[in-house]
């Protein structure tokens, strides 16, 4: 399902240990399986033979031993911000996540150009989902940094101490109580879409369509400075949820009963929806791509701004959020993408909600032929929010050897089988789509292999 | 006056310790349950070189000298590395030998290094002084800040962690203490305890540091280790960022006059040097955090019997990480005067054991004995009856500032800051302001500071980790 968690997971081959804090912002930083790590810059890998790096105290390069590397994070490079405009986002079956522009599809492979590798010719059997951006105009596509964003004053925290967002490829961190907001315009019905993960106990407090970029100490509002009412969602101990509206002099009172969610305490990711219309006086909450609440306020639409803020309220717990895309929402509730997902069959999703099944031909001149059961036919790709592709049912291809995983530094990542990086290009081969040549400026982590091979591999995908 | 001094290290006595790790994991409130599972901790995995800028590289160093920098084989590295010393932070040696020693004063420098020895004498010129590694030594009197008169068995009962030999750890969480580069972090609720055989008084000093809430009790006089028993007159100690308070048996483990002094370590900071006496002779316990008294609880009784420290984490959040490093419990009878006093302005000042003070002009030490001059009376006192010297206007000759000004730390405490010329396998030599041409045994240095002015990021216990395994 389109909607569905679209955190999609690879095998991340996890560090011995992380990093030093991220503060050598201008350097890359090299981790090693024990847990050593040093700042620097890398200058060339050879798989098998040597990770080649200059650290600005050493007179000369140093080769160090490629089985004893964890993990490389690139600092940004300035070409990484000349990101074209991606039409699509690419789901693959292994958990890797492209962005690009469609440039064409048949009964074998899927063509996708993107900036930092060209046009990559990707096999059927290799795809899960393909969203395309919708048509309705985006507001807001992606975290890029903390530019334009407002890190609140300190948050009053439940014993722990309160602290500040951080930004990092294509994601904000916290991992103390701290606040970040911003006015994105948010238009009078919108979709605001963003991936949530957690470690401890979840406590986000959302606040929705308001006027202050400041954190709102809500047993004291009365007496705190002024502020255009909003609705304030909170995510509290993991399962419990609220809509509050907010207004100054009012007091405070949930629209319905406390939701209580216990399958979010079975995980720590999930993939939040939400679609507001101030006509309706709607706030529909979509988690994981199923409808969870659908809140119409008596009250009349309280949000009386067009910003948002993200407050963890929780000292302790580490709270990532990515895959921020706001846009206008048309209106549409039940789109079909909580359907259990149908992997024998192609799904093409609607932007009006409906859905087409069958078997995706082609994809050329601005439409999607399928033929279902009832024929042959064709869907005008401009009224397509995502397709989904039936489950491969033959013989995978044999995983490549040595793959690596990189992570793109808008979000995403990529796994193949390094042959040579180098500043001038990453040279790699994919069992999905062959040799390929990558702009080494598109990576934020490059993530090496344990020295042993797994013996089980999971893959969470797109589903 | 300057003094060529040669300081070459005696192989001393190690102070091994029996036994071995014990890892226990037990329910979530009940701590030392008895059917954990024995875990091993990781043993140290080598020297390590720590850059200002938080990196840090195992191994271990080859050869250091002016010319060429510092030559570090890294088991990662396809060759030795050859680094300029212009951004290393600290050098941890992981096999400095460890020594019983019995000082019987503490002498402190005005530029921050200090010295455990013996006082042979002084005068308006020069202090000669003794020292386990180095022997007889003379030092400029103006260069001396305090000395602190150590009872007559002083002993430093345990310094480290080096190692995990000898410490109980009872785990109940699994991400609780564990051993790394000369620390205990955790990471969860759990205890950590070691018989000591603590009879005397003691003083347990520790650096600790954080990033984000906990609760940790430090119990002395403890009769056992793999628990915190409120029995036969141990103290705990309980410590959080903002707030000490204390607790005894003879009160039913109640709180004893919480001190809660908003930002305790300071404002902002998270980390904090501990210092916990306690003096069987007065009946008193005092805590001091970073060298400055918090506050002393009377009437405190030690009865009991029990002789070792556990550490016991209470609560810790999900993803906060607590670091204990640089521990050193030391056992004395009889004296104690807290290091917390303000320096004289004009006058040399002197404690006795009476808790009475003087000021006036030390003239000398001799013969046991020191001379005071005060405005109408000149008064030789006995050495026994005096716990501490403070000399007004200390001052040492200023060492150049650059990469190779470093300090070196010492086992059984001490520092001494020069300027590192070479180091090899056989010597580790150098050149100080205040005493000349240096010499040492490279295994009499526990760590060696470099680059002491300048900023280093504080990467104490800020893992990532958990940020980490946020990542897709």
């Amino acid at each position: 399902m389109i909607l569905c968690g679209l955190l999609a997971l690879g095998a991340a081959a996890a560090p011995a240990r992380s990093a030093p804090a991220p503060t050598n912002a201008e350097t890359d930083c090299l981790s090693f399986r024990d847990g050593d790590a040093l700042y620097g810059t890398l200058l060339e890998v050879q798989p098998g033979k040597v990770v080649r790096w200059r650290h600005p105290d050493a007179s000369e390069p140093i080769d160090f031993k490629p089985e004893s590397v964890a993990q490389i994070d690139f600092a940004p490079r300035p070409s990484a911000a000349r990101r074209a405009e991606a039409t699509c986002k690419l789901w693959l079956a292994n958990g890797d996540l492209l962005a690009g522009s469609l440039v064409a599809c048949d009964t074998n492979a899927l063509s996708l150009e993107t900036w930092y590798a060209g046009v990559l010719r990707i096999p059927r059997r290799a795809l899960q989902t393909l969203a395309l951006n919708p048509r309705t105009p985006i507001v807001f596509d992606g975290l890029t940094g903390l530019d334009g964003w407002t890190e609140g004053n300190a948050v009053k925290a439940f014993a722990g101490e309160s602290g500040q967002w951080s930004y990092r490829n294509g994601a904000f961190y916290s991992d103390k109580a701290a606040s970040i907001a911003r006015d994105l315009k948010l238009p009078d019905q919108a979709q605001i879409q963003f991936d949530m993960v957690w470690r401890g106990p979840l406590s986000l407090a959302i606040a929705l369509y308001t006027d202050s970029l400041q954190p709102i100490l809500l047993t004291d509002k009365e007496n705190g400075p002024d502020f255009g009412g909003f609705y304030s969602l909170r995510f509290q101990n993991t399962v419990f949820v609220t809509l509050t509206p907010i207004r100054k002099k009012d007091p405070l009172r949930s629209l319905g009963d406390m939701l209580i969610i216990q399958s979010l305490a079975q995980k720590n990711r999930v993939h939040v929806d939400l679609r507001l219309s101030k006509a309706d006086r709607r706030v529909a909450l979509f988690l994981d791509g199923a409808l969870v609440k659908d809140w119409i306020d008596p009250g009349g639409f309280a949000g009386e701004g067009t910003g948002i803020r993200f407050v963890n309220n929780q000292a302790g717990s580490a709270l990532k959020i990515s895959n921020l895309r706001v846009g206008k929402w048309n209106g549409v509730l039940d789109d079909g993408s909580a359907a259990a997902p149908d992997p024998a069959h192609d799904v093409v999703l609607l932007e009006s909600g409906g859905k087409v099944s069958g078997a995706v031909m082609a994809v050329a001149d601005g439409r999607i032929s399928m033929l279902t059961t009832a024929g042959p036919t064709n869907v005008p790709l401009a009224g397509v929010s995502a397709v989904e592709f039936a489950s491969f049912q033959g013989q995978p291809p044999p995983a490549a050897q040595a793959r690596v995983r990189a992570t793109f530094v808008q979000g995403g990542a990529v796994t193949f089988e390094l042959l040579a990086w180098r500043a001038d290009g990453v040279a790699g081969l994919s069992p999905d789509f062959g040799k390929v040549t990558f702009d080494p400026a598109a990576f934020g982590r490059l993530q090496f292999p344990p020295s042993e091979p797994k013996t089980t591999e999971t893959s969470e995908g797109h589903r | 006056m300057r003094a060529c001094l040669l300081l070459f290290w005696l192989p001393l006595a190690a102070a091994a310790q029996p036994g071995g790790v014990i890892m226990q994991f037990g329910g979530n409130v009940q701590f030392g349950a008895a059917s954990a599972k024995p875990e091993k901790m990781p043993e140290p995995r080598g020297d390590l070189l720590e850059f200002v800028d938080g990196s840090a590289l195992h191994g271990s160093l080859a050869r250091m000298d002016l010319e060429h920098g510092l030559a570090w084989a890294a088991p990662a590295a396809a060759g030795p590395i050859h680094f300029r010393p212009d951004h290393i932070d600290v050098l941890r040696f992981t096999h400095a030998e460890s020594v019983s020693v019995a000082p019987s004063c503490h002498l402190w420098f005005g530029n921050g290094d200090d010295l455990y020895g013996s006082l042979r004498s002084l005068d308006d010129q020069r202090l000669d002084f003794n020292t386990w590694f180095g022997g007889d030594m003379v030092i400029p009197r103006a260069a001396v800040r305090a000395i602190t008169f150590l009872s007559s068995n002083y002993s430093v009962a345990y310094e480290g962690p080096y190692d995990t030999g000898g410490w109980v750890v009872v785990n109940n969480s699994p991400k609780s203490w564990s051993f790394h580069d000369g620390a205990f972090v955790g990471a969860g609720a759990g205890l950590l305890g070691r018989e000591l055989h603590l009879t005397n008084s003691t003083t347990v000093e520790f650096d600790l540091a954080w990033n984000n809430f906990f609760t940790l009790e430090i119990g002395v006089y403890c009769d056992v280790t793999d628990r915190l028993d409120f029995n036969g007159g141990s103290c705990v100690v309980n410590l959080t960022p903002q707030k000490v308070s204390l607790a005894q048996a003879q009160n039913m483990g109640v709180t004893l006059a919480p001190l809660n002094a908003p930002g305790l370590a300071g404002e902002g900071k998270n980390r904090m040097r501990v210092a916990i006496e306690c003096d069987k002779s007065e009946g008193t316990i005092s805590v001091f955090i970073n060298h400055v008294l918090a506050r002393t609880w009377k009437d405190c009784r030690f009865t009991g019997g029990g002789t070792g420290i556990v550490f016991l984490q209470r609560t810790m959040f999900s993803n906060a990480t607590l670091k204990l490093n640089h521990l050193k419990v030391s056992q004395w009878e009889g004296r104690c005067e807290p290091e917390n006093a303000p320096p004289p302005a004009n006058s040399d000042a002197m404690n006795f054991v009476n808790h009475d003070r003087a000021a006036g002009k030390i003239q000398s030490i001799r013969d046991g004995k020191a001379r005071l001059a005060l405005a109408n009376a000149v008064l030789d006192i006995p050495l026994e009856r005096v716990t501490r010297m403070e000399f007004a206007g200390s001052e040492v000759p200023a060492e150049t500032p650059g990469p190779w000004q470093v300090r070196a730390h010492f086992p059984g405490g001490g520092s001494l800051s020069f300027q590192l010329e070479k180091w090899n396998d056989q010597a580790v030599s150098g050149r100080s302001a205040l005493f000349g041409a240096l010499a040492f045994q490279p295994n009499a240095i526990r760590e060696m500071e470099f680059n002491l002015n300048r900023p280093k990021q504080d990467t104490a216990v800020m893992e990532t980790k958990e940020f980490e395994e946020l990542d897709e």
